[in-house]
């Protein structure tokens, strides 16, 4: 290297090192699809969807089972009030469904359970769910249902913050969507938090049909 | 309190944040140049020194004032974590205002302590000719706005720092064979200035189309913030795009017309305008660089 470009490669050199310290922190990590060529994490073993009842964002009930039956169906557990995660997985789902054609979202049901029924009530809820595509739905119901219904799901149950002075609490929640299958209703895949729009819109046309069409 | 706008997982809202660090180098930046101009400047005789002297404070506070607001609250929270769109602005706001109004703002007795005879010169010299100039300057544009390297660098607030001055450096670089404060630097003649600025206001429509037409958010960062009211990320990125081209280009094709004016003045009036840049001239004589007028005897 002569002289004269050795200022410039310690410079360039220097920037280098300047921006490569910021990978010190990652960013959020992408999916990667598996060997089935679908990008949510399956579960080890399915998780058969729960026989419950709860109350939609319209106040009328809601029968899980009934309701979504032979249905592709993704079900997260949030609350309205969530100052960050819950808004934007529901508002990603709802771009998603903006790209898709009816004749797929028309068979595919999003549900937002609630962890805070205290205040999601169906009005709350309703306000919530105005935001996003008018087909999905909010659910809300007695804390026990709600918690055994995630139980039953071997998700964590809600864990909830004390409440500062203006009386708001956070509430802890899982932050993956789980997708209960069509051909079998038992949730075979998760969505963790980070799961970028054009992951889920491949999986939702290949996961619509059920598992043997994923494989395909 | 934190160091550097980074993303954060934060709901966005208008309550302010406070940057140590962009308060640091702004105040730094501001101190040392005043500092300069205590220590340093020349005694200024004439009334029209002074104006000119005033002028180029101007210009160095005002673009230290924009850097500082293109990395503080609201503009750098919002750029480095919530909107790709606004995060364009900076890169804009930072390159194409910022660097250039420095390097109005750099007289020549500082320019020639900050750039000293010798091998830092040399350097300086060889990136003003040009190609050398476009080419570091985009390769750092297009680097910084690669996806999977911006993700990893707004994750964090010295991440985030490194990518603000990388475009602070780029920006200087880019300008410097159009705006270079020294003589020994010498700029590129206005025809091929002209040239090099049309060159690289065409240059960005590649990246810009990326952002524009991309189907889904390119950048996890903007597509997993909290959302900024209703807007959709990849409306957002798409603004982010067409801010790209469309002010930036605005802001080149800018200066090309100023130099297209005064060129197309000097050809008119080769008596009232002799020089590309008035500064020159005046620098020259003030320091007693312009060859002395030959005397009859």
């Amino acid at each position: 290297m002569t002289t004269r470009a050795r200022p410039l490669a310690l410079g360039l050199l220097a920037l280098g090192l300047l921006l490569l310290a910021g990978c010190d922190a990652g960013a959020t990590e992408r999916l990667e699809a598996g060997e089935d060529g679908v990008f949510g994490v399956a579960l080890e073993e399915p998780v058969a969807k729960p026989d419950v009842v709860l109350t939609d964002h319209h106040g009328e009930p809601f029968d899980l089972r009934a309701e979504t039956d032979g249905e592709l169906t993704l079900a997260f557990f949030g609350y309205a009030s969530c100052p960050d995660i819950c808004p934007v997985h529901m508002a990603n789902l709802t771009s998603v469904f903006d790209r898709l054609p009816s004749t797929i979202t028309d068979r595919i049901n999003v549900l937002f359970v609630t962890t805070d029924p205290a205040r999601d009530t169906p009005e709350a809820l309703e306000v919530f769910m105005g935001s996003f595509d008018d087909d999905f739905v909010g659910l809300t119901g007695d804390l026990d249902d709600i918690v055994g219904l995630m139980t039953d799901l071997n998700l964590p149950r809600p864990v909830f913050e004390e409440p500062d002075d203006d009386g708001f609490y956070e509430v802890g929640h899982p932050a993956q969507v789980l997708a209960f299958l069509p051909d079998d209703d038992h949730a075979h895949y998760a969505y963790p938090w980070g799961t970028r729009q054009s992951d889920f819109t491949h999986d939702l046309r290949a996961l619509v049909d059920g598992v043997a069409a994923a494989r395909d | 309190m934190e160091w550097w706008c980074a993303a954060t997982e934060q709901a966005w809202d208008w309550t302010p944040r406070f940057y140590l660090g962009a308060w640091l180098f702004t105040l730094s930046l501001l101190s040392a140049y005043f500092l300069a101009w205590r220590r340093l400047a020349p005694p200024a005789f004439s009334e029209e020194r002074r104006r000119r002297n005033r002028r180029k404070i101007t210009a160095f506070v005002v673009g230290a004032l924009v850097f500082h607001a293109s990395v503080d609250w609201p503009i750098g929270t919002l750029g480095a974590g919530y909107l790709a769109s606004v995060g364009m602005l900076r890169f804009i706001l930072i390159t194409l205002v910022v660097a250039p109004l420095l390097l109005k703002g750099t007289p020549v007795w500082l320019a020639r302590r900050l750039l000293p005879e010798g091998r830092v010169r040399d350097t300086a010299r060889m990136l003003a000719r040009g190609l050398p100039a476009i080419v570091i300057f985009n390769t750092i544009a297009l680097s910084t706005h690669a996806p999977a390297f911006a993700d990893v660098l707004l994750a964090s607030p010295v991440g985030a720092m490194a990518m603000d001055l990388s475009w602070l450096f780029g920006g200087l670089i880019l300008w410097m064979p159009v705006l270079s404060p020294l003589p020994e630097v010498p700029r590129l003649s206005t025809p091929v200035a002209m040239a090099y600025l049309f060159a690289q206001s065409v240059l960005p429509t590649i990246p810009a189309s990326f952002l524009t037409f991309a189907e889904y958010p390119l950048y996890s960062t903007f597509e997993l913030a909290p959302r900024v009211g209703t807007i959709d990320p990849t409306l957002d990125q798409r603004n982010a795009g067409l801010i790209m081209k469309i002010v930036a280009g605005f802001i080149l094709w800018g200066r090309i017309a100023f130099l297209w004016f005064r060129w197309a003045a000097s050809q008119e009036r080769p008596d009232e305008v002799t020089s590309p840049d008035l500064d020159f001239d005046e620098l020259l004589d003030e320091e007693g660089m312009r060859p002395a007028p030959e005397v009859d005897r």
